[in-house]
C-alpha cells in the first residue's frame, strides 16, 4: 500500500467512531464548563473594574493583565503540574477547564466592561432625568444596549475557548485532538484523513456559533434598524 | 450572486487540492527510492529526530551537544557507507514519525521499539539493542507484576510502544473482566514521571533504557517492576520504499550495520552507552518489511 492511501484510510475513521465520539463530547464538555466560569469570571472582572473600592478595582486590573500576558499553555501547564508541588492536586478535566475559564474571563471582563462604557453617556443622564433608580438605569438602558455591541467579541471568545480546549491534550484530558492523536500514533495510518476529520468537527461548532450569534445580534439590534427606517 | 462566487471559489480551491494530491500519488506510486547516492551527491543525510531525552540511546550534554547510542552508530555507518555529514532537525516525538511519512527526513535513526503495530506502515533496520517496556512505579503501590496493574492509574505516552503495550494489556485483563482504573496520555515522558511522583498516577509503561538512566540518577524514588509483556528490539525507521533495491539507503544501511555487527563495533557501543551486552536477533532472519 502506498503512503497517500495510508494517510487517508478512511477504515482508521470508522473503527474509531466510539473513541471519536467520546472525545467530541469530551470537548464540548470541557468547552461548556469553561465558558460557564468563564462569564463569572467576566461580569464579576466588569463589575469590580469600576468599583470605588480601590483594591478591587487594582485587583482586577493586575489581573488581567498578568493573565493576557502570559501564554495558556504555561497557565496550564502551572495548574496540572506546578501546584501538586503545593499540594493542591486537580484533575486533569479541572485543571484544564480553570485554565481556559480563568485565562478567557480576562478577555470577556475587558469585552463586558468596554462595551458597558461605549453606551453614551447622555444615555445615562437621560434615564435618570426621567426619574430612573441607578439600578433600573444599568438593567432596562445601559445593559440591553451593551449586549448586542459585546455579542461578536464574546462569541469570538467562546469559539476561542473551544479551539482552545485543544491544549487540554498536554494536560492528559481525553477531548477530541487527544483522541485523534491517540488513533493516529498507534500505526500512523490514516493521520490525514482523521485531521481533516477533527479539523471539519471543530469548524462546524464553531460555524454553528458565528451563524447563531448572527442570528441573535440582528434581533437583538433591530430597534436600531427601524429607526434608521425613519 | 455572492453565494454563487463562494460555490465556485469552494470547487476551484477542493480541485485545486484535489490534484495537489493526485500528484502526490503519482510521485509515491512510482516506487522510487531515495539512494544512497543521492545522499552522498546533496552532502549528507537529512534528518528529523526527536529532541534529546531518550538517554543513553539519544540525549544531548549540558552543552547542547548530541550524545549517546543512536549518535555513535551513525557515525560509524557513516564512515562505512562514506556519508560525509548528518544534518539533524529535532523535533517532539509527535512529529518524529510523520516527518518521516512526509519524505521530510531519509530515515529515524533513534532506537525505536519494534512493534507489529508500526510494522504495517513502516520498515525497520537490523536491531541495534533492547527497547523492552517495562513497569516503573513508586515503591508505595506494591506493584511487582502486569497482573498487579489491574485496578491502578497507568500513564504512557502517546504513539509510544509503552501506550502499544497498555492497550494490549488492557485487552487481555478485559477479556478476564478486568481493567486498569485509568489509562492516562501524556505527550512527554518527562510529564508522566511528574505525575508518578505527584501519585496521580500508580505506574507508567516505558522503554527500559530511559527508565535505566533516570534510576542511576535519582535513586529510591522510583523502582523498575519489570517488563511489562515480550522483550522488543529497538531498530531504525526507514520508509518501505526505501527498503527496496540494492542501492535504496534502508537496505545500504542494513548493510552497514552488518558490518558493524560482525566486526564488534556493535557491541562495543552497547557496553560503552549500557555497560552490557545486549541480545540481537539474527540479521540473516530479520525482516526488515513485513
Amino acid at each position: 500500500m502506498n503512503q497517500l492511501e495510508a494517510m487517508f484510510d478512511l477504515s482508521q475513521v470508522w473503527n474509531n467512531t466510539g473513541a471519536l465520539a467520546m472525545g467530541a463530547a469530551t470537548t464540548l464538555l470541557l468547552s461548556l464548563t469553561a465558558i460557564a466560569l468563564a462569564a463569572v469570571i467576566g461580569v464579576f472582572l466588569a463589575i469590580v473594574r469600576s468599583s470605588p473600592l480601590w483594591p478591587l478595582a487594582w485587583g482586577s486590573r493586575v489581573y488581567v493583565e498578568v493573565i493576557r500576558g502570559t501564554p495558556l499553555l504555561v497557565q496550564m501547564y502551572i495548574l496540572y503540574y506546578g501546584l501538586p508541588s503545593l499540594g493542591i492536586t486537580f484533575s486533569a478535566f479541572t485543571a484544564a477547564a480553570l485554565a481556559l475559564a480563568i485565562n478567557s474571563g480576562a478577555y470577556v471582563g475587558e469585552i463586558l466592561r468596554s462595551a458597558i462604557q461605549s453606551v453614551g453617556r447622555s444615555q445615562r443622564e437621560s434615564a435618570i432625568a426621567v426619574g430612573m433608580s441607578k439600578l433600573a438605569t444599568q438593567t432596562r438602558i445601559v445593559f440591553p444596549q451593551a449586549f448586542p455591541i459585546a455579542l461578536p467579541a464574546l462569541v469570538g471568545e467562546i469559539i476561542d475557548i473551544i479551539k482552545w480546549s485543544s491544549l487540554g491534550t498536554i494536560v492528559v484530558v481525553p477531548e477530541a485532538t487527544q483522541v485523534v492523536y491517540r488513533i493516529v500514533s498507534q500505526s500512523y495510518r490514516g493521520f490525514g484523513i482523521l485531521f481533516l476529520v477533527l479539523a471539519a468537527f471543530y469548524l462546524c461548532v464553531t460555524g454553528a456559533l458565528a451563524l447563531l450569534s448572527r442570528r441573535l445580534e440582528r434581533r437583538l439590534t433591530r430597534y436600531r434598524a427601524r429607526v434608521s427606517h425613519v | 450572486m455572492k453565494a454563487k462566487t463562494a460555490q465556485t471559489a469552494i470547487i476551484v480551491l477542493s480541485c485545486l487540492f484535489l490534484s495537489g494530491l493526485a500528484k502526490c500519488a503519482e510521485a509515491q506510486t512510482s516506487g522510487k527510492c531515495v539512494t544512497i547516492q543521492d545522499v552522498r551527491n546533496r552532502g549528507g543525510w537529512t534528518i528529523v529526530t526527536q529532541i534529546p531525552g531518550f538517554e543513553p540511546y539519544w540525549f544531548a550534554d549540558d552543552k547542547g551537544n548530541f550524545q549517546g547510542m543512536d549518535y555513535d552508530l551513525l557515525v560509524e555507518v557513516n564512515k562505512t557507507l562514506n556519508v560525509p555529514k548528518t544534518n539533524y532537525t529535532t523535533v517532539a516525538w509527535a512529529g518524529v514519525l510523520p516527518a518521516l511519512q512526509a519524505g521530510k527526513s531519509d530515515f529515524t535513526p533513534e532506537a525505536i521499539a519494534v512493534t507489529e503495530q508500526r510494522k504495517k506502515t513502516f520498515a525497520f533496520s537490523y536491531p541495534e539493542g533492547d527497547n523492552s517496556i517495562v513497569i516503573m512505579t513508586r515503591p508505595d503501590t506494591g506493584i511487582k507484576s502486569p497482573s498487579d496493574l489491574v485496578g491502578k492509574v497507568i500513564g504512557v505516552e502517546t504513539g509510544s510502544a509503552g501506550e502499544a503495550t497498555a492497550i494490549a494489556l488492557r485487552k487481555k485483563f478485559q477479556a478476564e473482566g478486568k481493567d486498569f482504573k485509568t489509562l492516562k496520555n501524556y505527550e512527554h515522558n518527562v510529564d508522566e514521571l511528574l505525575d508518578l511522583g505527584n501519585k496521580r498516577l500508580d505506574a507508567v509503561l516505558l522503554n527500559v533504557a530511559p527508565v535505566v538512566a533516570y534510576m542511576k540518577k535519582h535513586p529510591g524514588r522510583f523502582l523498575n517492576a519489570g517488563l511489562a509483556s515480550t522483550p522488543l528490539y529497538a531498530a531504525w525507521v526507514f520508509r518501505k520504499e526505501d527498503m527496496g533495491g540494492p542501492d535504496c539507503i534502508g537496505t545500504q544501511v542494513n548493510k552497514a550495520l552488518k558490518i558493524l555487527k560482525d566486526n564488534g563495533t556493535i557491541k562495543k557501543l552497547q557496553m560503552k552507552w549500557f555497560d552490557q551486552e545486549m541480545q540481537l536477533p539474527d540479521y540473516a532472519s530479520w525482516k526488515s518489511v513485513d
